[in-house]
């Protein structure tokens, strides 16, 4: 041992210097990898939530589409036939549209003679998604309605059960496809 | 004023951190530099040194105790900045922890609804089937069958709606064939799946030989257990 130093230690000086500045640099990586490692965690696992929140979100838009065009469908009025036409054609796109174009004149013609008139609801958990497969889902609405026309004497109750099908067409749900089963 | 010290305590200032140190000193104590130049010259410094008490601390204030001191101002300082950084550190992790359990189990849970609305949709037309068909001479059998896939809760409810069934079955020796057209969800969650099905229920009475078809709208809820099983807990027509 060196008597000239005055701390009287045995390491050198260089590697009691390098020491606790290598010490403190490892820590400060290590504690940075940590909190970068979590938060690249959180943030997939963010993710994956907002995923699962877009898809609810989609398929509440299906559903409500399909609401909407089963009740332009029973909302039969043969005073107001242009509002009816032009509420279901709104709602539809491909086969469907193309079935209602085609019959939409005889239809409006027994309308106006039978002076129909339904007033629809949806009852309480009466829609259903069977389901939804990219821009593509089938949708149940079970209809109940109250008829009038000149075929009978009071308003009578009517149920209807509907299918949809429905495509995403630019951002919007139509529906291609209607079962009446 | 002056005064005659020896060699080993006299001190001067380290040229890199400015701390006293003894001038025989080969290397600082405090910043730890080498100091090659004092080595050398200790080799031609006398063994009394004259000094200027007005320059130079006097030797209590140069001893030992100055030197562990710095040296432990030094350690507390450099521990101080390791908790703060390793507190900082825990916290913040602490928070992310929390933020990501949370995520984490809103996605799942979402996950596990979605899949348990999939394996109801796929078994409960089956058991509608099953509790709404029977027939007359065996409809007892028929509904034990049936029940075995009820809660305990619907079971007593059911039991309390089906005798006049039961009766108009026997009188009319009736048989009925019920055969779901469609099924879809109302809402699901990991335990517990409400249903939308289309219902044709052929009924034929072997005494009038008269048939008719029932289009009935039902709505279905199943439940779970942990046993994994799922069971009929509901089963009615919605209205408006």
């Amino acid at each position: 041992m060196d008597d000239r130093r005055s701390d009287g230690g045995a390491m050198s000086a260089a590697s009691r210097r390098h020491r606790p500045r290598r010490a403190t640099v490892l820590l400060t990586l290590l504690c940075v990898v940590l909190v970068a490692a979590g938060a690249s965690l959180w943030l997939w696992q963010r993710g994956e939530h907002r995923a699962a929140d877009a898809s609810a979100a989609r398929d509440r838009e299906v559903l409500a589409a399909a609401t909407q065009e089963a009740l332009a469908l029973g909302s039969v009025d043969y005073r107001k036939l242009d509002e009816y036409v032009a509420a279901v054609k709104a709602g539809a796109t491909g086969d469907f549209l193309k079935q209602f174009e085609a019959g939409e004149a005889s239809l409006t013609k027994f309308l106006t003679k039978n002076k129909s008139v339904n007033v629809p609801t949806i009852p309480d958990d009466g829609v259903g998604l069977i389901e939804r497969d990219g821009d593509a889902a089938r949708v149940m609405v079970a209809l109940d309605a109250v008829v009038t026309n000149t075929s009978t004497s009071k308003p009578e109750p009517r149920h209807y059960r509907f299918l949809f099908t429905l495509q995403r067409v630019d951002g919007t749900w139509l529906t291609s496809q209607l079962e009446i089963l | 004023m002056s005064r005659t010290i020896s060699r080993a305590h006299a001190t001067k200032d380290c040229p890199f951190c400015a701390e006293p140190i003894r001038i025989a000193a080969i290397a600082c104590r405090f910043c730890n530099r080498d100091l090659p130049a004092a080595g050398e010259a200790a080799v031609g410094v006398p063994a009394e040194v004259e000094v200027d008490l007005a320059e130079q601390p006097t030797p209590a204030t140069t001893d030992d105790r100055s030197a562990p001191e710095h040296t432990l101002k030094h350690a507390r300082t450099t521990a101080r900045r390791w908790s703060v950084l390793l507190i900082a550190t825990v916290a913040i992790l602490a928070v992310v922890g929390v933020l990501e359990y949370h995520d984490w189990r809103a996605a799942t849970q979402a996950q596990q609804a979605t899949a348990a609305g999939k394996t109801v949709r796929a078994t409960a037309p089956d058991l509608v089937e099953a509790l709404l068909s029977y027939r007359h001479d065996q409809f007892d059998e028929d509904l034990a069958a049936a029940e075995k896939s009820m809660t305990t809760e619907f079971r007593e409810k059911y039991r309390g709606t089906v005798e006049p069934i039961r009766a108009d079955a026997i009188e009319q020796r009736r048989t009925q064939t019920a055969e779901v057209l469609a099924v879809s969800v109302i809402s699901q969650a990991p335990q517990r799946v409400e249903l939308l099905l289309y219902v044709d229920s052929t009924s034929t009475s072997g005494k009038s030989e008269d048939s008719r078809i029932i289009q009935a709208v039902l709505r279905a809820v199943m439940v779970t257990d942990d046993d994994g099983s799922w069971r009929l807990d509901d089963l009615t027509v919605p209205t408006s």
